[in-house]
């Protein structure tokens, strides 16, 4: 067997223990909310059907010994059934996965921006090691990396949207211009900007300080000297045996802060009023929905773990020395 | 006495990040410090005119919100409740935290491996929103605000903890304490520690400033003690009038910003400090 | 060998180590290499050989600068020509083989690209022609099944083997100089052996000029012509290979010499002596010369001034007063 196939299927059995325990986990969480399970997944809105959840109780199994209790949920979920919202009046499995989208678009800008910043920045700072446009560097970045997030969000408003009026404040459509093909993508692009943005400048800190430092590493490493012993271009040796070694280490750290950025979607997301699940989870606390709140955070994981397997292919791909194990 | 001045000023300039953070932090601990003496009154309370600017009324030098209440006593009890906060659930992480690596680096083996697998399952969930369903759960209260964050930073810090145990552990000065029969307990504190502390020290400076930011941002959506006023919850309450009286959420907010940066400069001059010495030792 | 068409001529070099106080590092150091001639520069760790071979090729690390002297490299002055021309010089007609094997190759480039590249940037060939030539140069350095080497990453090669890639890469262009520093000294002995006979091989084959710096007197003796034995950053013996060995006159070379064992040469106690004391430190150089201290022979007038360098024939000089 191909030891990148061997690799991966490790990886996916890693995976899916990851998951597995991660939904025990929801279990428990899930019990230690006040009432019990059922009255739980059925939404404490009270808009719950009594029918529904004396179905439900039997289903979950309530009257049953603990194991079988977490057995039974686990096939639930395996079979992507994370109940049914009373108020958003559609199952929470499709509410979830209709919101993400937004999400993941919002969260693809926010590394994408960080991510040519950091490069160019960091690039930049590696160039002019030590000398007065490092430092200045250096400060900025640190200042991203200090202020909250979702403060920066308001001050983005405040600028661009209130005392400027350059864009738009919050939404991610404006729903009465209707506009359609790529006009449609041109008004998404312009409400995505800030809040992309604002989630960028925390990234943007860590990808800077990561390249410059892969940069200064690679930079002192002996076949840089015989690239350009070779005679060929500086350009060229800064591409390609440069820049090339130094960025592996931000596709892991990309993959490592993916967490982060969900975390902050809520804050960015609920400033912006952008419809994703960071927005969704906020809702959720408000409507006292704890089934909605941990499928959430539940599938953010799966979608986390996945992503970091995607991520760790990407690196073996992008690094041929790394031996797979 | 110039000689003197001059090496004084030269230790400053080679630390500054140090010296800088520490300066801010201690600005910080002092308005903490010194809230219950100048604001006695719960900051909760409506004390004056809404929303007058800062600078407009001398008995309220930072203005007031839309209900009355009085910035500068918010803002000196809310660095209070921060830094409490900050530190205290950091503190705790780092007991539970560096136990759990201790023993998963020194030990090795099974333990290690379930240990870490445990610590990978909290590193994947999304630390926030984690954070968010445990008080949903569990009731927002300043308690659970502090037992939620350090359910969330412990990993971090048991990852740091481990990859330090395991690379000293395998040094001769233990190899050496083991074959005098010292006990693993008394190897793990008395030697080993010691020696892995300095990075994880540096790590907590910058996991306090988490902490901070983490607090604000469930404070400012609302999630926070609703009878605790901290610099978050001001934001939260600021933002519908961010068009007119703009300084309820900026003050606040450059409160948080300094407080950070403070914590960041210190971790980074700590970094500085100790560093050199470790590069040395290995 | 002396009506050979003169190659590379370093006059009175100087390089500086910056920091507080300019540290020279080589000082006033001459030589000559002409084509297709083989020239060793010997000495121990810190006397500048290496220093000075990347002076040359001007891929010296910031902290080191020339500061004086003349390079002149077929006619054309180095030290004047900028970072163009001196692009075109390196690769195509000096060309250098370090060290480290094990981290001289860019461990996410394939060995052929790492060898096109050096062709396509001094010669317009064809991506195809040039894998080709890639291909032809990994069976000259022998290489085994260079059909499927040329495809292979770094990490999959001994070090034997990259650093005949090394080679391959720096004969690629036919250069007119090869600069080869250590070449050997971090693989196994019968490696080491191997690759030598590959360089005096492919440099007799294709008639290029070599300037090996090594430490390893052993070597010295079956590749050179002509050996330049430096000591603290400056030259304080040139001699052909064979008067050198029959005949050294300085201290030093005497004490290189006693101190490596060679078969066939009898020690008068049959047991290798070494020179005593240490190198001394480019930042607390002793007044007059520089090895007085280690010197058995030492006078006086040892420790008065430094040496000057002075001609004991045709290609043979000495910096010492007692020789």
């Amino acid at each position: 067997m191909p030891p990148l196939l061997r690799f991966l299927i490790r990886r996916t059995v890693q995976a899916v223990i990851l998951i597995f325990c991660l939904a025990t986990l929801d279990f428990f969480l899930l019990h230690l909310a006040p009432g019990d399970a059922a009255d739980a997944i059925a939404g404490a809105s009270g808009t719950g059907d009594a029918e529904y959840v004396a179905n439900l109780r039997k289903q979950l199994g309530l009257d049953q010994p603990l194991l079988v209790q977490l057995g039974l949920y686990l096939m639930r979920l395996a079979q992507l059934d994370f109940g049914y919202s009373f108020r958003y009046g559609e199952s929470v499995a499709s509410l979830i996965f209709e919101r993400m989208p937004a999400t993941l678009i919002l969260m693809g800008a926010s590394i994408g921006l960080a991510s040519v910043g950091g490069i160019v920045l960091g690039v930049l700072s590696a160039r002019f090691a030590n000398r007065p446009l490092d430092r200045v560097i250096g400060v900025i970045t640190l200042f991203f990396y200090a202020t909250p997030l979702f403060w920066i969000g308001l001050m983005m408003i405040l600028l661009f949207s209130v005392k400027l009026g350059w864009l738009p404040t919050g939404g991610m459509y404006n729903v009465a211009r209707g506009a359609t093909g790529l006009a449609f993508v041109g008004e998404v692009a312009r409400h995505l900007l800030l809040p992309a943005l604002t989630q960028a400048f925390f990234l943007l800190a860590i990808y800077t300080r990561l390249v410059r430092a892969s940069m200064l590493e690679v930079y002192g490493m002996d076949y840089v000297r015989l690239a350009r012993a070779k005679g060929i271009s500086e350009t060229r040796v800064a591409l390609r045996h440069v820049l090339r070694n130094a960025l592996t280490p931000l596709i892991t750290m990309i993959g490592m802060n993916l967490g982060t950025l969900l975390g902050g979607a809520v804050l960015v997301e609920t400033v912006f009023s952008w419809p994703g699940i960071g927005r969704l989870m906020f809702d959720a606390v408000f409507q006292r929905d704890i089934n909605l709140l941990l499928s959430i955070l539940v599938l953010s994981s799966v979608f986390v773990i996945v992503a970091n397997l995607i991520v760790d292919l990407l690196y073996v791909w992008l690094n041929p020395t790394v031996e797979l194990r | 006495m110039m000689r003197r001045l001059r090496a004084m000023l030269q230790l400053i300039s080679a630390r500054w990040a140090l010296v800088i953070g520490g300066v801010l932090l201690s600005i910080v601990a002092l308005m903490a410090l010194s809230a219950n003496f100048f604001y006695p009154d719960d900051p909760l309370n409506m004390a004056g005119q809404p929303l007058l600017w800062p600078g407009q009324d001398i008995e309220y030098p930072l203005g007031t919100d839309s209900l009355g209440r009085d910035i500068s006593a918010g803002l000196f009890h809310g660095a209070r409740t921060s830094l409490l906060v900050g530190f205290i659930s950091t503190a705790v992480a780092l007991l539970v935290g560096t136990a759990v690596g201790a023993v998963a680096g020194y030990y090795e083996g099974l333990i290690d491996d379930i240990l870490m697998r445990i610590t990978e399952l909290f590193q994947t969930i999304p630390q926030f929103m984690l954070a968010i369903v445990l008080l949903a759960i569990l009731g927002p209260s300043i308690e659970m605000i502090i037992a939620a964050l350090t359910i969330v930073s412990w990993p971090v810090i048991a990852r740091l903890a481990r990859a330090e145990f395991i690379i000293l552990r395998n040094r001769e000065f233990v190899q050496s304490c083991k074959v005098i029969g010292m006990s693993d307990a008394r190897i793990i504190m008395a030697q080993i520690l010691p020696n892995a502390a300095p990075p994880i020290v540096v790590m907590s400076s910058i996991l306090i400033a988490t902490a901070i930011l983490m607090e604000a941002g469930l404070s400012f959506l609302g999630f926070g003690d609703p009878n605790v006023l901290t610099w978050g919850t001001m934001i939260g309450m600021g933002k519908d009038q961010l068009r007119e009286a703009w300084y309820i959420v900026v003050i606040p907010g450059l409160a948080l910003l300094v407080t950070a940066l403070a914590l960041n400069l210190v971790g980074e001059g700590l970094n500085d400090a100790l560093n050199p010495r470790l590069r040395e030792q290995r | 060998m002396s009506s050979r068409p003169m190659l590379l001529e370093v006059r009175d070099l100087d390089v500086v180590l910056r920091g507080a106080r300019a540290t020279p590092v080589v000082r006033k150091l001459s030589f000559e290499i002409r084509r297709g001639e083989r020239l060793a520069v010997v000495g121990e760790s810190g006397c500048g050989k290496s220093v000075t071979s990347l002076a040359i090729m001007n891929l010296l690390p910031p902290a080191l600068s020339v500061t004086g002297g003349s390079l002149r490299f077929d006619g054309t002055e180095l030290t004047a020509l900028d970072a163009r021309a001196m692009r075109d010089i390196r690769g195509r007609r000096i060309a250098m083989v370090f060290q480290e094997p094990m981290t001289s190759l860019n461990p996410s480039m394939t060995i052929g690209h790492q060898i096109i590249e050096i062709i396509r940037a001094h010669e317009p060939v064809s991506k195809a022609a040039a894998r080709q030539r890639a291909i032809e140069l990994l069976e000259q350095v022998r290489l085994p099944d260079p059909h499927r080497m040329v495809d292979e990453y770094p990490h999959r090669l001994s070090g034997g083997q990259r650093q005949r890639v090394v080679i391959a890469i720096a004969i690629a262009c036919r250069p007119d100089l090869i600069i080869a520093d250590e070449p050997t000294t971090a693989l196994d002995v019968t490696i080491q052996a191997q690759i030598m006979t590959l360089l005096t091989s492919l440099q007799r084959d294709l008639g290029m000029a070599i300037m090996l710096i090594t430490h390893n007197l052993g070597l010295v003796a079956q590749v050179a012509d002509r050996v330049m034995v430096m000591y603290a950053g400056r030259k304080v013996e040139e001699a052909a290979v064979g008067d050198l060995f029959d005949q050294p006159r300085h201290p030093y070379t005497r004490g290189l010499l006693a101190a490596t064992p060679r078969p066939g040469r009898r020690f008068p106690d049959k047991v290798l002596q070494e020179i005593p004391g240490l190198v001394p430190s480019i930042y607390d150089l002793p007044p007059g010369c520089a090895f007085a201290p280690r010197c058995d022979l030492a006078t006086e007038r040892c420790s008065a001034g430094e040496p000057r360098l002075r001609s004991l024939g045709p290609g043979r000089e000495i910096a010492c007063v007692l020789a």
